[in-house]
């Protein structure tokens, strides 16, 4: 894939302006990304509040109540779609870990740093509204379930990151060591996915999967859906804030952003 | 069956707030970050 920037134009032996190709790799360099996540910001998190105001308007107002949960089954519209962020937040994770360990670009590091607290963030939400839900339709806050204990060792792996990272004062052998952590933790998230299928589970089964159709009334899953989708702009968002900081506590100084105008 | 309505409260109310809390430290952090960039160019 390639992208021409005409803000770098440059000149040909002939004297014509060319524009030189800009690659992928090209967003690797920090000041590339600098302004490209700074324009990208606000549009995740205007979809995000956007979209969360029509998602609880959905979830609340227009969907109905539950035959057999009651009201208390509204808890799923940021259970399931903090519990699916956890999961993908964490494999997005590995994936620029990896990403750094094969090519070594910091900017990669610096997204896998961005992205665990958000996602720490979301595996607690997770298990906060499973236990608040669990409750009052299984009688227990808390079992030592496949499912329940799987993605409690998500959360670790996430606090583990964050910590690993942070222990370790040189900002490169850092790097290394929570990307390896990273990646080996990643086989926890296909664990989670299938621990209900795999282990005799009190959870309930996937509801929504690409192969069935749903389990749900179709207000409930577009309500659930569009939740999902605002926590996806809202981790987005977050993520490229974060990640821009982190670019501030580790650059600054050099010549790129005082050429941005930082 | 009852409707759990302290149930819900407490998820969404940690939910909300869990947020804040995090937009909040990006944004305190974010300043944090840049005034140390401004201290340095002095």
């Amino acid at each position: 894939m390639t992208i021409t920037d005409p803000r770098t134009k440059s000149m040909n032996g002939t004297g014509n302006s060319v524009a030189p190709k800009r690659t992928l790799f090209s967003w690797a360099a920090p000041a590339n990304f600098y302004v490209l996540a700074g324009k990208l910001i606000p549009w995740f998190a205007y979809a995000a509040v956007i979209l969360t105001a029509i998602g609880m308007y959905m979830g609340f107002v227009v969907a109905p109540t539950d035959f057999q949960q009651g009201e208390v089954y509204r808890i799923i519209y940021i259970h399931v779609p903090a519990a699916w962020l956890a999961m993908v937040t964490y494999l997005a994770m590995a994936f620029w870990c990896a990403v750094f360990l094969i090519w070594k670009t910091r900017v990669s590091a610096i997204m896998a740093q961005a992205l665990a607290p958000t996602g720490a963030l979301f595996a607690f939400v997770a298990l906060w509204t499973g236990a608040l839900w669990g409750r009052p339709t299984w009688g227990a806050y808390w079992v030592w379930d496949a499912r329940l204990t799987s993605t409690l060792i998500l959360l670790f792996l996430y606090l583990g990151f964050i910590a690993l990272r942070s222990s370790i004062d040189d900002e490169r052998k850092a790097d290394k060591a929570a990307a390896l952590l990273a990646i080996v933790g990643s086989i926890n998230v296909p664990i989670i996915y299938f621990s209900v299928k795999w282990w005799n589970s009190l959870h309930q089964g996937a509801s929504v999967s690409p192969t069935m159709a749903p389990k749900m009334a179709q207000t409930m899953l577009t309500a659930m859906m569009i939740m999902t989708f605002a926590v996806w702009c809202y981790t987005i968002a977050a993520s490229l804030y974060r990640a821009r900081t982190l670019l501030l506590e580790r650059e600054g100084g050099k010549s790129w952003l005082k050429k941005i105008g930082v | 069956m009852s409707t759990h309505f302290h149930f819900i409260v407490a998820s969404y109310a940690v939910f909300a707030l869990a947020i804040v809390i995090e937009v909040t430290t990006l944004i305190l952090n974010r300043r944090k970050a840049l005034n140390a960039i401004d201290v340095d160019n002095e």
